[in-house]
């Protein structure tokens, strides 16, 4: 599904599950009026929110910098991670934000459920990616 | 003396940052996994430690136990909530 766009060598066996049996998860995303496309507007929502502390949004603009990194080197055809290992740190990422804005900021919420998958595809185009992040 | 002290920090600190920067690239990707659902499981205020294993159930569906014995079913629903639900 998801990887079907990346191109490069695949090495390892992560621990993630084949993208097909994503089963019913976010299969009903709130409808939301405005939609957020890219990391660039999630990181933006999150500056913005009061769902989470200061401290803790420190941490997550850190975790979410050095997952860019990792993309990074993918993208350069460096060694570090598969793209399924990545794509599996980027979905447990998206579910650590998520818990912290669900019942929050409902919002931000709806509108991260309904990019998750966008937002990935976005950062796995090596063109886009290499225009935002090089 | 002053001027040596901040030299001496700003080494520190570049050091350091050197430091993180090694320490991540060397993480092995299970590590990275347990710590966020640690993370989680920790919003919840649920009792756990640290994350000794995790199994994936499937897609955003994990299986995990806690160096305090508990075992937690994190999942996503189709709403996109994260629940985090106890099996002991």
């Amino acid at each position: 599904m998801l990887f079907s766009t990346l191109t490069g060598p695949v090495s390892g066996q992560p621990a993630a599950a084949p993208s097909g049996s994503r089963d019913t998860a976010l299969q009903s995303c709130p409808e939301v009026n405005e939609e957020i496309v890219n990391l660039e507007q999630l990181a933006s929502g999150l500056r913005e929110t009061d769902a989470v502390g200061l401290i803790e949004k420190i941490r997550l603009k850190s975790s979410i910098d050095s997952l860019i990194d990792r993309l990074k080197a993918y993208h350069q055809g460096g060694p570090g991670y598969s793209a399924l290992e990545l794509q599996e740190q980027y979905d447990v990422l998206l579910m650590r934000i998520a818990a912290h804005l669900q019942d929050k900021d409902v919002i931000l919420h709806s509108q991260l459920c309904n990019a998750w998958e966008m937002i990935w595809l976005d950062m796995t185009d090596p063109d886009k990616f290499k225009e935002k992040f090089s | 003396m002053e001027i040596r002290q901040g030299i001496s920090l700003m080494a520190l600190m570049a050091l350091m940052a050197v430091s993180c920067t090694d320490t991540d690239q060397a993480r092995d990707h299970e590590d990275i996994i347990r710590e966020d659902l640690g993370e989680i499981i920790a919003l919840q205020d649920a009792e756990c430690g640290s994350v000794l294993s995790y199994s994936t159930v499937a897609q955003l569906n994990y299986r995990v136990k806690c160096e305090s014995g508990h075992v937690y079913v994190i999942h996503v629903s189709a709403e996109g909530q994260v629940n985090v639900n106890s099996q002991k």
